[in-house]
This record gives C-alpha cells, sequence and structure tokens, in this order.
C-alpha cells in the first residue's frame, strides 16, 4: 500500500502544506500518511511541524515534503511564509464542525494571498468516521469545492478512509502540472525548477559528510 | 531560623575557587529582577527587596511581607522572619509524591541532605537575598541534580514571583485567581481544543475532563482574563503544565504570570508574536558565531531557524522528555527565560552534531529537530543536558539582548508590514491597572466587559474579523475616526475582506481593539495638540486685525480669545482633556497694548502694524506687508463687511482640518507666514476658497483681506475633524 519510504531517491520533490482550524485533525491526517498511525492523544501543532514521505506516482518516486501548521490565527504570521514555497495546499476542515467548514473560503483567500499563483488546492473534510456527529454534508462541500474548482475528499484519518487518496490526489496533480515541463526540459520552469529534483541527484544515504 | 552565615561564605569561598560556577547569568537576572520591582539600578541605588511568603499550600506558614536592605549586613538577615520553617520543608519532602512516573528514578537521585536543605529553605525564603549573599553556592545547587523535585513548587514559586512589585500585587493575583477563571474570554473554546493535546502522554493529563485538563484549562482561561492582551495562544499549554505538575492551579497562575511578565516571555505569544522573530534572530546569529560549521550546514541545505519557533513557544515542551524538561525550566527561573532558551538550543543542536552532519536534506533536518529523536542522544540524562547548556554560559546577557538591539535597528529601517511592534508595549500595563482596578471590587475588566458577552459565535466573529484585518493588513485608519464609537466601522471598513466568515474557533483578539483604542487616543491627542497650535495661529493674527478693527472683538469673543499676541511657547502641551475646553480664556492674560474687548473702536494706533507683525517682517515682505495694511484699513472702514467676514471666518474655522498642515508652519510663527511670500502658506493658498454664498456681497468678488481669507484656506482644505469648541456655533 505505500510506497518508496526512503527519503532520499526520487524523481520528484513536492511541498505541500496542511492549512484549516485548530482541531480539525491536520497533524492526525499527517500522521496518519507518513507513519500510519494514529493517536487520540496527538499534541497541538506549534508553529510548523513537518514530515515527509516518498510515494510512487506512475513509476517514479515522488517525495512528499508535508508542512503541518498551527491552526490558531495568530500563528499566521509564521505559517504565512510557507505558503509560497508549496506546490500543492490541502485546506482540512472537520465534518463535526460546521465553523470549521465556514472558514474554509477564509483559508482559500490565504491561499489566494500568499501561495504562488497555479499553485493546487484540495479540500478535505476529516474526521468522516465520526457519522453521528457529522454536519457538514458532503453534498454541501462538495457544492462548495466545484463551485471553487477544487476537488473534495472526505477523509477519516482514524480509520485511515481516502487519507492516502487525498495526498496521492495533491501529488497527481502537482505532477500533472509540473511533470510535463519537468521530463520535457530536464525541469520544470521558472520557481519550480530548484524543486523538481531528476533522477540524477539521487544519493544514497551513506555519504557521509553533508557538503558535496 | 538560625542559619549558619559564616559557614555558607566558606562553602561559597570553596564554591568560587573551583572557578567552575558562572553567576553572571544569576546576576544579570537578578539585577533585573531589582530594575523591575524597584525601578532602581540595584548597583547605583540602595533597593528594597520585598520578601514574601508565596505559600499557600502549606497551612504551617504565615503571610509575611518585610523590607529589607539589601546592603545591609548578615545580621539583618537572623532578623527575617521564617515563613517557611525546616519542619514544613521537611516534612513537604517526606510526603512528595511525584505525579510523574518517568521522574521516580530522578526522584531518588535527588535525596537532600540537611545542609543543603537550609540552604533552599533560605532560597525558597528569601531569594533575592540569598542569590546576591551565595550565589555560586545557589548556582552550583540548580546546576548539580537541579532542584530536588519535591522542593520545586516552593522554589520556582519563590523565584519567580520574587519580581513581584507589591505585595498586593501577588496576594490579589491569587484572590482573583478564581474569579480571572470564572470569565468568559472569546479563548474558552481554542483553550477546551488543546486540554487533551497537551502532555498526552503524562497520566494525569490524559483523562478528558480529568482533574489534570480541568486545572489546566482553569489556569490558562483565568490567564486569557487576566491578560487580555495576549489571551491565549497556543504553546502556553505547555508552559503550564509543567507547572501544575508540581502546584496548585493558583499557584501555576502565579508563577505564570511572573514567568510571561518578568521573563520576557509575553512578547512571544502577543497577537503579532513580535517577540518571536526576535528569538529566531538571536538564535541564528548565535548559531552563527559559536556553532559556525552547523550554521554553514544549516544554510547550505537551507535550513532557516523558524523549527525553533516550536522550541520557544513551548520552551522545548513539546518534544523535550519531562524529566529533562524540568531542568531546562529550573534554569530558565533561576537565570532567565530568553538566555536559557538560546543556550539550550545551542546546547542540544551542537550535541546532535554529527548526527545533523551526516544528513543531506532540509527536510532530514527539520524533521529531526522538530522531533523527540532530537533528545535521544541525552538518555533522559538531564545532568548531562545542564552540562551542556553551562557549556554555552560564555555567551553573555549582554551580548543576547544587543542581537535583540541589533534585529530591532535592523527591522526598523524596513517598512512596516503589519502591525508595528513599537504600538504593543504600550499596552503591556493593561493587565496591571485592570488588577489594581479590579481588587477591591469586581474583577471583570473593563475592556473585556465592555464586549458583548453573548455566547461566542457573533461576537467571536465580528472580533475575528477585525482582528484577521488588522493582523492581515495595517489599519487604513482615517483621521476621520475621532471617537471609540466609530473604530468599529473603520475595522470593518477594509474592502471587502472583512465580510468573509471567519475562525470563530479560534476566537478573537480583543486586544488588537484595546490597542487601536490606545492608538486613536494617542492620535486624537497629537490632533488636539496640533489644534491648539492652530487657535493659536488664529488668535495671533485676530490679535493682529483686532488691533486695526476693534469691532472682531466679535470674534474674539466667540473664540474666547485674548487680545495680545502670545508666544508659542506658553502653548500648553496639556492633557487631551484639557484640549476640548478653552485654553485661552483668562481674561488677565489681556497682552501688553492692554485692549479689552468691550473697548469701543476707537484706535490711536489703528494704522500701525502690530509689533508682531513689524518684528517678524523681512525686507523682502515689506511689500506684502504694505497691502496688508492697506487692507486692513479698508476693513476697517467697513464695519458690516468685517462682520461678514468674521462670519465667514468662523464657518470657516468649523472646517478646519490639521492633517494638511505643513510641519513649517507649525514651527514657524503663523504671523510671519502671513506676511512672507515665500512661507509655506503661500504654496496651498488659493483664492476660492470664499464660500460662494458669502461672495455675492463682495464689490467685485474681492475680499478686503484676501490675505486673511487665504490665510484660512491653509487650515481648511479638508473637512474633518473638530474641536468641540469650534463647533459650537
Amino acid at each position: 500500500m505505500y510506497g518508496s519510504r526512503s527519503t532520499n531517491v526520487y524523481d520528484y520533490l513536492f511541498k505541500l502544506l496542511l492549512i484549516g482550524d485548530s482541531g480539525v485533525g491536520k497533524s492526525c491526517l499527517l500522521l496518519r500518511f507518513a507513519d500510519d498511525t494514529y493517536t487520540e492523544s496527538y499534541i497541538s501543532t506549534i508553529g510548523v511541524d513537518f514530515k515527509i514521505r516518498t510515494v510512487e506516482l506512475e513509476g517514479k518516486a515522488a517525495k512528499l515534503q508535508i508542512w503541518d501548521t498551527a491552526g490558531q490565527e495568530r500563528f499566521r504570521t509564521i505559517t504565512s511564509s510557507y505558503y509560497r514555497g508549496a506546490h500543492g495546499i490541502i485546506v482540512v476542515y472537520d465534518v463535526t464542525d460546521q465553523d470549521s467548514f465556514n472558514n474554509v473560503k477564509h483559508w482559500f483567500q490565504e491561499i489566494d494571498r500568499y501561495a504562488s499563483e497555479g499553485v493546487n488546492k484540495l479540500l478535505v473534510g476529516n474526521k468522516n468516521d465520526m457519522a453521528d456527529k457529522k454536519v457538514v454534508e458532503y453534498s454541501v462541500a462538495k457544492e462548495f469545492a466545484d463551485s471553487m474548482g477544487i476537488p473534495f475528499l472526505e477523509t477519516s484519518a482514524k480509520d485511515s478512509t481516502n487519507v492516502e487518496q487525498a495526498f496521492l490526489t495533491m501529488a497527481r496533480q502537482i505532477k500533472e502540472r509540473l511533470g510535463g515541463a519537468a521530463e520535457k526540459n530536464g525541469g520544470a520552469s521558472g520557481a519550480q525548477k530548484a524543486n523538481v529534483n531528476l533522477r540524477g541527484q539521487n544519493i544514497s544515504q551513506s555519504t557521509g559528510s553533508g557538503c558535496c | 531560623m538560625a542559619m549558619d552565615w559564616e559557614s555558607l561564605f566558606e562553602a561559597e569561598t570553596d564554591v568560587i575557587q573551583t572557578g567552575m560556577v558562572d553567576t553572571r547569568f544569576l546576576a544579570a537576572r537578578l539585577n533585573q529582577l531589582y530594575v523591575h520591582s524597584t525601578g532602581f539600578d540595584h548597583k547605583t541605588e540602595k533597593s528594597n527587596i520585598t520578601v514574601q511568603d508565596q505559600d499557600a499550600d502549606d497551612n504551617n506558614t504565615d503571610d509575611a511581607d518585610t523590607t529589607i536592605n539589601l546592603d545591609s549586613a548578615a545580621a539583618e538577615i537572623a532578623l527575617t522572619p521564617d515563613p517557611i520553617s525546616m519542619d514544613s520543608l521537611r516534612k513537604q519532602l517526606d510526603n512528595y509524591q511525584c505525579p510523574i512516573p518517568l521522574l521516580e528514578d530522578y526522584l531518588d537521585s535527588s535525596r537532600v541532605s540537611d545542609r543543603s536543605l537550609r540552604l533552599w529553605l533560605l532560597l525558597i525564603n528569601n531569594f533575592p537575598l540569598t542569590a546576591s549573599k551565595i550565589p555560586h553556592t545557589i548556582v552550583r545547587l540548580v546546576h548539580r541534580g537541579g532542584v530536588p523535585p519535591a522542593l520545586r513548587a516552593l522554589v520556582w514559586r519563590s523565584i519567580a514571583c520574587s519580581g513581584t512589585d507589591h505585595y498586593d500585587d501577588l496576594s490579589s493575583l491569587q484572590s482573583l485567581y478564581d474569579s480571572f477563571a470564572a470569565e468568559w474570554t472569546p479563548y474558552v473554546d481554542i483553550i477546551a481544543r488543546d486540554l487533551h493535546r497537551t502532555f498526552p502522554d503524562v497520566p494525569i493529563f490524559q483523562e478528558r475532563g480529568g482533574e489534570g485538563q480541568m486545572k489546566l484549562g482553569k489556569v490558562l482561561r483565568a490567564y486569557s482574563a487576566y491578560d487580555i492582551e495576549i489571551g491565549y495562544c497556543q504553546g502556553l499549554t505547555f508552559l503550564v503544565a509543567p507547572l501544575l505538575l508540581h502546584m496548585t492551579d493558583n499557584a501555576a497562575f502565579c508563577v505564570l504570570v511572573k514567568l510571561m511578565e518578568n521573563y520576557d516571555l509575553r512578547s512571544m505569544f502577543t497577537p503579532d508574536m513580535h517577540g518571536l522573530p526576535v528569538r529566531l534572530y538571536q538564535l541564528d546569529s548565535l548559531l552563527k558565531q559559536y556553532l559556525p560549521k552547523v550554521a554553514a550546514h544549516f544554510e547550505h541545505l537551507k535550513v532557516t531557524t523558524l523549527y525553533a519557533s516550536q522550541w520557544f513557544l513551548s520552551l522545548f515542551a513539546t518534544t523535550c522528555p519531562l524529566s529533562m524538561l524540568v531542568r531546562i525550566i529550573d534554569l530558565i527561573i533561576l537565570e532567565g527565560a530568553t538566555e536559557t532558551l538560546m543556550r539550550t538550543a545551542l546546547a542540544v543542536i551542537n550535541r546532535n552534531a554529527p548526527l545533523l552532519f551526516d544528513m543531506e536534506y532540509d527536510d532530514e533536518v527539520l524533521a529531526f529537530l522538530l522531533s523527540k529523536n532530537l533528545w535521544d542522544i541525552y538518555g533522559f540524562n538531564g545532568d548531562l543536558l545542564v552540562e551542556d547548556v553551562l557549556s554555552f554560559n560564555h555567551i553573555s546577557p549582554q551580548t543576547i539582548a544587543m542581537l535583540a538591539s541589533d534585529y530591532r535597528k535592523s527591522s526598523s529601517n524596513k517598512p512596516p508590514s503589519k502591525i508595528s511592534s513599537s504600538s504593543v508595549p504600550s499596552l503591556t500595563p493593561i493587565g496591571n491597572s485592570m488588577l489594581s482596578n479590579a481588587t477591591s471590587t469586581t474583577a471583570t475588566p473593563a475592556s473585556v466587559s465592555s464586549l458583548p458577552h453573548l455566547p461566542t459565535r457573533e461576537s467571536a466573529d465580528w472580533v475575528v474579523n477585525r482582528s484577521y484585518t488588522s493582523s492581515v493588513r495595517s489599519f487604513d485608519t482615517s483621521s476621520s475616526i475621532v471617537s471609540n464609537s466609530t473604530i468599529a466601522t473603520s475595522c470593518t471598513g477594509n474592502a471587502g475582506q472583512t465580510q468573509i466568515p471567519l475562525l470563530s474557533s479560534q476566537p478573537c483578539d480583543i486586544t488588537d481593539l484595546e490597542r487601536e483604542i490606545e492608538r486613536l487616543k494617542r492620535e486624537l491627542e497629537k490632533e488636539q495638540n496640533r489644534r491648539r497650535m492652530d487657535r493659536f495661529s488664529v488668535m495671533e493674527f485676530v490679535n493682529a486685525v483686532s488691533h486695526r478693527d476693534l469691532n472682531t472683538a466679535s470674534l474674539r469673543q466667540q473664540f474666547d480669545i485674548p487680545v495680545p499676541s502670545l508666544s508659542l511657547e506658553s502653548t500648553p502641551a496639556g492633557s487631551p482633556t484639557s484640549a476640548s475646553s478653552p485654553t485661552f480664556t483668562n481674561e488677565s492674560t489681556l497682552g501688553p497694548i492692554g485692549l479689552s474687548e468691550d473697548q469701543p473702536s476707537q484706535n490711536p494706533h489703528e494704522n500701525q502694524i502690530p509689533n508682531s507683525l513689524l518684528t517678524l517682517k523681512d525686507e523682502s515682505q515689506c511689500s506684502n506687508c504694505d497691502s496688508l495694511r492697506m487692507e486692513l484699513v479698508i476693513c476697517k472702514t467697513n464695519d458690516t463687511l468685517t462682520r461678514q467676514i468674521n462670519e465667514e471666518l468662523h464657518h470657516q474655522l468649523q472646517s478646519l482640518t490639521i492633517l494638511k498642515i505643513d510641519t513649517d508652519i507649525r514651527s514657524n510663527s503663523p504671523t510671519k507666514n502671513l506676511s512672507s511670500k515665500n512661507s509655506p502658506m503661500k504654496r496651498s493658498t488659493t483664492p476660492t476658497v470664499t464660500p460662494t454664498t458669502k461672495s455675492g456681497n463682495r464689490s467685485a468678488g474681492q475680499s478686503p483681506i484676501k490675505g486673511l481669507a487665504t490665510g484660512w484656506n491653509l487650515w481648511s482644505t479638508k473637512n474633518t475633524v473638530d474641536d468641540g469648541k469650534l463647533n459650537n456655533a
């Protein structure tokens, strides 16, 4: 189910960012995706947190650098600096919390304000396992996502539903957007060039010092 | 308590002779403490230290508030009351139950001897005095083995709270804790969300709604009501939880308040978090200076110090094992927060340097630095960590402070992008003033209670809307805002951005509103001062005119203007409240010419230019002066017209604005400006100002006192703010 976990051999490097209200389960999604574990008691994210996972996309290895951010409003000063370098941004809300869905619009505005143009977006409704407490209906969220032309998934970090798909959807989209250029020209153009690494750069873990 | 100081001093000498203990940080901390509590630097001033008993847990103790002169001899120390007895301390030691299973091993190793128990007792009863007498012994005591867990509550509290300004401050904090905690703040929801996400591995914080989480929530809610600027910031849970492992929630609240206020932690948690970039800059600089290889490696991998935001905001608590965390807190409390944060960050990076060098990618480094693996290398050995931290004690507090000012200098050169940090410190006293107001009657801070206590949504949305706007873009507050009632309009006045429903789950920053009010108050005060200057200018001119024609007495009367010319120096730079009342009403200030307002229009010197005009004009302005003189003569012969013009003047005065006034004009005598061709006034002069309704009465549309009319133009370019006084017509 999981692709190569090695972090050092890859064809592509994509930077993803997780944003959304505090407590919607961003960290748990990431923990499920990166480490395939789940805990009810995960600590709140202070500032930014970070995890890596390499996945396979159509026979190519794509390393995903995923930045997890604090949801509290005042941390925006810190987190906004991560928007620009991101290839894809996942906006997460909690299907049992109407407010967190209402605020999704606001998070997309944050993306418009800080992120690079053309950045891939994805809307994710988490905690979908809590059917009895669900208040944000799929149809409502889907309609909203469609109106914005953004893919949408309902996930559960707890029972793993759609978590893999969410991140892979994002990765595939980014690859579609950048991959063609990367393969044709030997690298993506412009700002993405530095972040899309070619196979030639593979470095094995055993190379002692960090200075190349 | 009989304490053998002589033997202590001997021990102190021994420690000094070993040369292994550096007390610079303690000394710096002590000094800071004195300055904080007394306003004086104890190096230059004899200062009094207040000894307090902060023990609310121990019923054996009675409150004491004794003032001791720091410079007095040891004899006085003997007179110090003994708020905590040796017996009660020993009892505490024996009955202590470690709430953290992890620490049990560590507890065994920290059995305290009778002698060191006496030392801790001294330290608890009077930290500043003891620390100033035997600093080396104290430092070694804390560095080696740390504070005995059983005594940690007492030691942390007595040290952290020793900077308290007044005993009343602390006791009122304690007594108000419950009422603070009971208050509704917009942070209640977000605090609740974080409770089960703080130290989930520690048993007492595990149970949802259990005692640990309940106390944690209570302390944080109380703090959010106490310090309304900060309210609640994620990260604070990690500061409070270690305190709660050692003391009651009430005591933890007091220590939290003191840590935030006296240890310069506060600035990192404000809505704009302006203290955090300073810390990151300090770490970055220190890394380059003391660990250049690591810094180069990080730079090569493009790893910025942003990873440390998590470290600093949680005091390393998100990843650091508790047994080592408490040692870091020991050091923070004894030697200061910023210093300890920097040294610990450097220490842990340095210790892990070989591992870090092996990492080839930025993400590897970051993932490592933000993970618990960072501390694995210490194997729960707190002594080793402290030793490492101490190995960076050559970084002096001065160096760290200098870096902070470097940062401020370099950032002040950049254009301000968000809320300017300079506007923040002015609000710091809110918590305190609020507290002192609340002591006698109610604990409800006015600024909080002034907001509608709606059950969350609406008010939160509103406030979040406005705070969001303010934090993302600087306030676009026009000068037309003069009263607090209009603030709301301005806050939501930034285009359509504010209409989005925002994070009601992340409640508002009321404090933004507070800050804005403060700013507007200052602005208003400034404006009022300027207006006073304007009135002054008007007066001078009217005086000049009135020497020619006393019918303008009616004008003077309208503005409560005494006849004589006044010097700018006499302008009162008074309080904002005084600005709304007429400043120049005193009849006794009638000037050298001695005219009263009731005097008839018989002026023997009617053709003379007023002194102020004569003295100020220069050669090149003669012609202008002459023409003015002519106009004044004409003016005098036409009573009706003059009155009409006076009316005009009044009309225009009502539409005065200060914003467009060139600073040159304010600094120069306006009388001079009137007669100067090159004066700034001329630049903005256009004759079109004359109100059309009145101009028809004038022959050929020419005002006989054109100079006057154009002069008013200067102050009437914008129809906005005005003094109440000028509006009374």
